[in-house]
């Protein structure tokens, strides 16, 4: 039972550049990381690369890893600055492992694996049909909005989403889990099903005039229970169908001409909290909302989009540089400034973590102090754990502080160095429990910071064992301690705890890490929940913001309680980390806050189950997000921009007409902006 | 007997035998109760049993007698003698009788036969006994006609229905509520899309508890014949949430009974002529309801998605048949379900089986055939030996909707 320090024998070229989770997810954790017995498994990578163009050799190296015969022997030369393809999982990690790939690794900036889908589920582009891109729905006209949502169970049936004539306004959904047979052109895994298909469903799936739900997610394999997977669909409510009747659901008979493009997730990958990245997901989600808009333009032609994303992560940079932020910004940037094109925007929550002591702040006042940050890990958590700890951008390489793990148990680990190119492991009878290591990732982020994993407290059982033969941690106080050798006063360190909790219906599986210090007070005299930080303590409320929800150009949204006015205990904001190299944070926190609850009694809004005629109540974050994707349609109706400013616009002036106290902009932005009620709650007397 | 009757309990002074309704519950018949219990007229029932039976009324009734009765006279006029057989009888008894008399009239026309050994796959037939009027004291001579054959899936079907099973259990936590307040059968529920209340519908809830008892009666026989493990017997993994009930799995009583409730009840809806229970969309309604509450039972690990289909197919083929014999008709249409050729990981899809639009149960072709029409044509029946006490019930319960 012992610490140890390893020198890892991956190329340094490749350390520096591939997920510090990947190591772990391909180490220790590649039983957490696997799905269970599938033998044969993908992985998507999303890569970030360093030029414009890609090096030849660096292309041939990717091209034989991917081994896809379609892509072209030389490199394309309108490169992408990212890129997403599967890899057999055995592939990526040889790659990976392989110092003869480093030439590859050296034009890239990041290398980010994303969990894998069964290999039955992906088929790298040389080896598709070809087939008709089908847009049948019929001419635009001035009035065309598209709006995109991203989420999971996707009720592509539901009336909510229909035309007075009974057809779908959905152009297409992707599905990016399950069978490949009808790949959506242009992209690798899972299947697409078209707005044909949908309204040929709710012609075909009835019994005398009435629709059949139930049989049309059977029948388009979402909602199948010979199939194996989740079914969402099969719920009497799902986060998508809440968040997207918010964003886009009408009245048949009041629906505008809104068009709808959706992807859906894959349900393993929503229910993960294993660590391992959404990114190459989410990246490819916006990619193809974005390619299936302009294909319903037309040639020449352009429309505007706006798009929901309410998903979250907890740690993360922070200053806007997480590679799913680079990559949406990079995309929104590129859409927005090209000369006649209609506006694209994307809508991301804010979070809902405010009170779950996931965000720590430490500064030192002088060399050789220490700060200790105790994580508590809970018993009966499935699932890894995993902590962020940032560093200030340095002027120089050195090493101004160091990490030492304690466990619950009291064994302490030798220091962990910032720059430290070795890496901790805390080993039990052979099997690491535990693992630290440094990691700099390059501009824009410039920065440093230590990774933390875990192994989960409890397991069930092993892959071909009955009874668990893999590590687990015992559940307790893991102190990490900090010990200044080098950082000024002003100089902060931040850490997050990574997210490890269920989504809303999906069975829980992890159990959210939290740091445990005393000083932190969690009620006030009244026996509220405390919203405001004690300066003194170092567990931090403020920026507790998802860390994908800290860009440039999405547009990010707080919760508002309807009633009382003010922002729900939950909502998280800023302060965001300021970017290395700026003088000051881009943003503060969310834009504004809109309407994530009805009441404090209330608590939820009203809006779709999975089912047509169906209402549920849900809150969240989540859901104050599609609420400004609904104003930003109309604004885009409107011929009016929609965006970041517009926003702003909309909550300086409602704040005006609201009674105080105007939430500070690090949780409210530019202020309160009730919306409307997409659902009547009450009937008026 | 009074037992099952005793769901409806609380009509018509069944107070005191409401107490053995308890018995109602274990073939989920007993949820016809349930209605009962909306009316809140349990106090009516007072009327009928317990407080006549109190040793205080009694006593002041003696007391009563004694002061006022005087001298014993005979009385002036006879009421003379009630008809024999006849229906109008009926209104006289309390609802606890008809339904054994029901019960009589339906039972002693059903038979029950295993085949033997000699045939594969085993498999159990109901007949319906077709029995003319005996006349100058000769013993009735009846004829056995099919109603339904029921043959049992193989093993490997079982074994490939636990995935399914396994894959359902992700829904538990969604339908827990449903789960149980099933337990007892989904009357409740049915009430939901036709108004049935004990004081607006006290026939249509006779008939439909009638309904309920036939299936009991059969598909309890039929588990018996086919003798089908439970699920949680292949598996330890399965966990239902429910207790499994200690009998057969196929066919699954729940489906059997909800689907022969559904049937019934919109056949009798739209026998009233009342406009709208025409439409489609009322049997379109029950019997997403009874494939609800049948698929609610696969979610709660106590039946298979086959034993639904197997319980659908009879509980539709049992309800069309009291149907026929309530009205009168010249037939009925027997069925087979051959278990054996189910395709081993098929789900339960009703609409696979019945065809709403035109009301009948779907013929299968081919290999996979599990559901197929006995014969052509249909089972005559003589309409000279309907059962007029169906009848009775069939015409009382139709009025109430008109």
């Amino acid at each position: 039972m012992a610490w140890k320090r390893i020198i890892p024998m991956i190329d340094p070229v490749s350390r520096s550049v591939v997920d510090p989770y990947s190591y772990w997810a391909l180490g220790p954790g590649l039983q957490d990381f696997r799905l269970p017995s599938i033998a044969e498994q993908s992985v998507p990578i999303l890569l970030r690369h360093k030029a414009q163009k890609w090096d030849g050799e660096a292309w041939a190296l990717w091209r034989d890893a991917a081994e896809d015969p379609d892509m072209p022997e030389r490199p394309p030369h309108d490169a992408q600055p990212f890129d997403v393809r599967f890899l057999p999982l055995t592939k990526a990690l040889r790659l990976i492992e392989d110092p003869k790939s480093r030439r590859f690794f050296e034009s890239l900036e990041r290398f980010t694996i994303g969990p894998p889908l069964p290999s039955s589920s992906v088929i790298s582009h040389g080896r598709k049909d070809v087939r008709m891109l089908q847009f049948p729905s019929s001419g635009v006209t001035r009035d065309t909005v598209i709006i995109g949502i991203i989420d999971d169970g996707i009720p592509f049936a539901h009336e909510r989403f229909r035309k007075i004539d009974g057809t779908t306004r959905i152009e297409s959904v992707w599905v990016q889990y399950g069978s490949s047979s009808n790949l959506p052109i242009g992209f690798d895994n899972g299947f697409e099903i078209p707005k044909v298909d949908i309204d040929n469903y709710l012609l075909t799936c009835r019994q005398g005039d009435f629709i059949d739900e139930d049989e049309i997610y059977r029948r388009a394999g979402i909602a199948d229970f010979t199939l194996e997977g989740r079914k969402t669909l099969a719920w009497h409510a799902s986060h998508g169908a809440h968040v997207m009747d918010l964003a886009c659901g009408w009245d048949p008979n009041e629906a505008p001409d809104w068009r709808i493009i959706c992807v859906q997730l894959p349900t393993a990958i929503t229910a993960d909290s294993s660590g391992a990245s959404l990114a190459p997901y989410a990246v490819k989600a916006l990619e193809y909302i974005r390619d299936r808009a302009q294909a319903i333009a037309g040639k020449g032609q352009t429309l505007p989009v706006v798009i929901n994303f309410s998903y979250g992560l907890l740690a993360g940079p922070h200053d806007g540089t997480h590679v799913i932020e680079l990559a949406f910004d990079r995309i929104l940037r590129e859409h927005n400034t090209t000369p006649g094109k209609k506006p694209m925007r994307v809508v991301i929550p804010s979070g809902n973590s405010h009170l779950a002591r996931a965000h720590a702040s430490v500064s030192f006042q002088a060399k050789g102090d220490q700060a200790v940050l105790p994580l508590r890990v809970l018993p009966d958590d499935l699932t890894p754990s995993f902590v962020e700890i940032w560093l200030p951008p340095a002027t120089a390489v050195g090493n101004r502080v160091e990490l030492t793990i304690a466990t619950p148990q009291g064994d302490v680990s030798p220091p962990l160095e910032e720059n430290d190119s070795s890496i901790l492991q805390y080993e039990v009878a052979g099997k690491v429990l535990c693992e630290a290591r440094y990691h700099f990732f390059s501009a824009p982020t410039a920065r440093g910071m230590f990774l933390i994993s875990l192994q989960p407290t409890i397991r069930i059982e092993s892959e071909n064992s009955p009874v668990p033969t893999d590590p687990v941690v015992p559940a307790g106080l893991w102190k990490l301690t900090l010990n200044n050798l080098g950082l000024l006063p002003k100089e902060c360190v931040e850490a997050w705890v990574q997210r490890d909790d269920a989504p809303v219906g999906y069975p829980r599986r992890g159990r959210q890490s939290y740091f445990d210090v005393p000083s932190y007070e969690i009620y006030g005299h009244d026996g509220r929940p405390l919203e405001e930080d004690d300066p003194a303590c170092p567990v931090k409320r403020a920026g507790s913001i998802n860390a994908i929800a800290t860009g440039k150009n999405t547009i990010v949204m707080g919760g508002l309680l309807r009633t009382e006015l003010r922002p729900p205990a939950y909502s998280a904001g800023g302060a965001i980390t300021t970017p290395a190299g700026a003088a000051r944070p881009h943003r503060c926190g969310p834009d504004a806050l809109t309407v994530s609850d009805d009441s404090i009694v209330q608590s939820g809004v009203l809006a779709a189950g999975t089912r047509s005629g169906s209402v549920v109540a849900m809150n969240g974050t989540s859901v104050a997000a599609p609420h400004i994707t609904r104003w930003i349609a109309g604004e885009l109706a409107a011929k009016r921009r929609g965006n970041r400013r517009a926003v702003w616009k909309l909550a300086y002036d409602k704040e005006t007409a609201l009674p105080p106290p105007e939430p500070s902009p690090e949780r409210g932005g530019a202020g309160r902006a009730p919306l409307p009620r997409v659902r009547p709650s009450k009937v008026e007397r | 007997m009074s037992y099952l009757s005793a769901g409806i309990g609380p009509l018509g002074g069944v107070g005191g035998v409401g107490g053995v309704g308890g018995v109602g519950g274990v073939g989920g018949v007993g949820g016809v109760g349930g209605v009962g219990g909306v009316g809140g007229v349990g106090g009516v029932g007072g009327v009928g049993g317990t407080v006549y039976d109190s040793p205080l009324m009694s006593d002041a009734l003696i007391r009563s007698r004694d002061g006022i009765v005087g001298q014993w006279r005979a009385p002036a006029a006879a009421p003379g003698p009630l008809d024999v057989e006849d229906p109008d009888n009926l209104d006289r008894w309390s609802p606890w009788v008809r339904a054994a008399i029901f019960d009589a009239e339906m039972v002693s026309r059903l038979g029950f036969t295993l085949e033997d050994a000699t045939m594969a796959p085993r498999h159990m037939t109901v007949w319906h006994l077709e029995v003319p009027a005996p006349s100058g004291g000769s013993a009735p001579a009846p004829t056995y006609k099919p109603l339904i054959l029921m043959a049992r899936p193989t093993e490997d079907i079982f074994e490939a229905q636990l995935t399914l099973m396994n894959y359902y259990a992700e829904l538990r936590t969604d339908r827990q509520n449903e789960i149980l307040a099933q337990i007892g059968g989904g009357i409740t529920f049915l009430s939901s899309v036709a108004q049935l209340h004990p004081d607006r519908t006290p026939h249509t809830l006779e008939l439909l508890a009638a309904v309920l008892r036939l299936a009991l009666f059969v598909h309890l026989r039929v588990k018996q014949g086919l003798a089908c493990r439970r699920p949680l017997e292949y598996s330890p993994q399965i966990q239902p949430m429910i207790v499994t009930p200690a009998h057969g799995a196929l066919p699954s009583g729940h489906a059997t009974e909800s689907f022969a409730v559904a049937l019934v009840l919109w056949q009798l809806i739209k026998a009233s002529g009342r406009p709208g229970y025409d439409s489609s969309d009322w049997r379109t309604q029950l019997l997403r309801l009874a494939a609800r509450i049948a698929i609610n039972r696969t979610v709660a690990g106590v039946h298979f998605p086959v034993d639904s289909a197997a319980g659908a197919v009879l509980g539709l083929t049992l309800g069309q048949y009291l149907v026929n014999r309530c009205s009168g008709a010249g037939g009925y249409r027997a069925w087979r379900f051959e278990g054996e050729k189910y395709p081993e990981n098929a789900d339960f899809i009703w609409h696979d089986l019945y065809d709403v639009t035109n009301e009948t149960l779907i013929s299968m072709q081919g290999a996979t055939a599990y559901s197929v029409e006995y014969a052509a044509k249909d089972q005559a029946i003589d309409p000279q030996h309907q059962s007029y006490p169906l009848a009775w019930l069939w015409e009382k319960a139709k009025a109430e909707w008109e």
